[in-house]
C-alpha cells in the first residue's frame, strides 16, 4: 500500500466518522461538501474533516481508496458510505443515526 | 470549455442501461453540474453505492473534467411508484446552492 493509501486507511479506522471534502466545515468550498457537512453537524456527532483541496495526494488517493470518483466522501466505522446524495437520502430516511450509534458502540 | 449536453447524458445512460428512464436537470445552466434521476430495473437488489457506481462508470472519461458534478437519484420502477407523493426535493431536502 502506498503511503497515502496507508494514511487514509488509518484515518478512516481511527475515527468513527470521517468526511473528505472541499474546504473546511467552517468554510466549505463546494455546495455538495457544504450540504454533506450540514447533515453530519445536524446529527451532533464528532467527525474528522479532511480538506482535499489542501492535499492533492489525498484528493486523488481517496478516490482510489474507495473507488469513487467524486468528493465529498463519508466513512463511518471504517466503511465507505457514499457521497452527498447517498448521505442525504440515508439521513432523510432516518438510516444514518442508527449507523452512527452502531459505529460508536463498536469502538467505545 | 467542453461540456456535455443533457441529451448526450441521457443517451449514454440509456445505451448502457437499456429501458432506463432518465431525467436531467442542469443545476447551474453551465452544462457541467447536473442533477440526474435514473429509473431502471437494473438497480434492483443493488446498494445505493453500487447504483451510483454503475452511473459513474458510464461517465468515467468526463467526470471531473467536462462533467464537474453529477447529483444522482437512482431508483427502480417499483421504488419510483412508491415515491410519487414524495418528490425528490422533499425526500432529500433542497439541493446545495452552487
Amino acid at each position: 500500500m502506498s503511503q497515502v493509501q496507508e494514511r487514509i486507511s488509518q484515518d478512516v479506522s481511527n475515527n468513527k466518522v470521517v468526511i473528505y471534502m472541499k474546504g473546511t466545515p467552517e468554510m466549505p468550498r463546494c455546495g455538495f461538501s457544504a450540504a454533506t457537512v450540514q447533515v453530519l453537524q445536524s446529527l451532533n456527532v464528532p467527525f474528522k474533516a479532511v480538506d482535499v483541496l489542501a492535499d492533492p495526494e489525498v484528493w486523488q488517493g481517496v478516490k482510489e481508496f474507495s473507488d469513487w470518483p467524486t468528493i465529498p466522501q463519508v466513512f463511518i466505522g471504517g466503511e465507505f458510505i457514499g457521497g452527498c446524495d447517498i448521505v442525504r437520502e440515508m439521513h432523510a430516511r432516518g438510516e444514518l443515526a442508527p449507523l452512527l450509534e452502531k459505529a460508536q458502540a463498536h469502538q467505545a | 470549455m467542453n461540456t456535455i449536453t443533457p441529451t448526450a447524458l441521457e443517451r449514454r445512460i440509456v445505451a448502457a442501461m437499456p429501458g432506463a428512464h432518465v431525467n436531467v436537470t442542469d443545476l447551474t445552466g453551465g452544462g457541467d453540474h447536473y442533477r440526474v434521476t435514473v429509473v431502471a430495473e437494473q438497480f434492483a437488489g443493488k446498494t445505493p453505492v453500487n447504483r451510483h457506481r454503475m452511473i459513474y462508470n458510464i461517465f468515467k472519461d468526463v467526470l471531473g473534467g467536462a462533467l464537474h458534478a453529477l447529483s444522482l437519484e437512482t431508483v427502480t420502477p417499483e421504488e419510483s411508484k412508491k415515491s410519487i407523493d414524495n418528490s425528490p426535493g422533499s425526500r432529500s431536502g433542497s439541493l446545495p446552492r452552487l
